[in-house]
């Protein structure tokens, strides 16, 4: 287990990057099932988690609760896909203009990619068939 | 350098994917030691393609990860 404990110590330091994650989408539950494997710091690095800013998606608003939402399409598409993730149209609400500009919060998206390891569902991006990942 | 040098020499693979069932290997080419070489643009950790050896025209892909979780 030390040359595994090795491998993902390198990736942390090397290869911290979200990009890494595909490493582990059949193999995280049986590392995780071994014990003896120290996990603390892949699951802190940005392997599993990204933060991401693009312009389809709203960067300043006076709500500035936090919200978590399920997003089982394409990683490729998440650029386009705001609605979807966010369909009320009034959650936010329209941004205030008669508010203060010291309370319009700066918005960060992130994405957690942890349920995307192990089995899981998925929606084919063209097809929109629902794929099962062991 | 590393990363192109494993990668033309080996087809594709490494000698850490290769010897990656090897926690002393894994010390020998992972030590902080070599940490000069290492740089986040060049990747060491990858899936290899490998052909199966009951059907040649099939394949699979396999990390270093899973040979180390295979072999231990």
């Amino acid at each position: 287990m030390r040359a595994i404990q090795i491998i993902i110590n390198y990736i942390c330091r090397y290869q911290n990057n979200f990009v890494s994650s595909f490493l582990f989408l059949k193999n995280f539950g049986a590392i995780v099932e071994k014990g003896s494997i120290e996990l603390n710091e892949i699951l802190d690095s940005e392997v599993f988690h990204f933060n991401f800013d693009y312009d389809g998606w709203i960067s300043n608003h006076t709500n500035d609760e936090s919200y978590t939402r399920a997003y089982n399409k394409s990683i490729f598409d998440l650029r386009q896909s705001y609605r979807e993730v966010f369909p009320e149209e009034d959650l936010f609400g329209p941004i205030d203009d008669d508010k203060e500009s010291s309370k319009v919060y700066k918005i960060n998206f992130h994405v957690n990619l942890l349920p995307s390891v192990c089995d899981h569902f998925t929606i084919h991006h063209k097809t929109g068939s629902i794929d099962y990942h062991e | 350098m590393i990363f192109y040098k494993s990668l033309l020499e080996l087809d594709g693979a490494n000698m850490i994917s290769i010897l990656s069932f090897d926690s002393r290997s894994m010390e020998a080419l992972l030590g902080d030691h070599h940490a000069d070489h290492f740089s986040d643009e060049f990747p060491l950790i990858y899936k290899t393609k490998i052909l199966k050896k009951n059907n040649p025209n099939k394949f699979f892909y396999r990390s270093a990860i899973d040979n180390a979780l295979k072999n231990n």
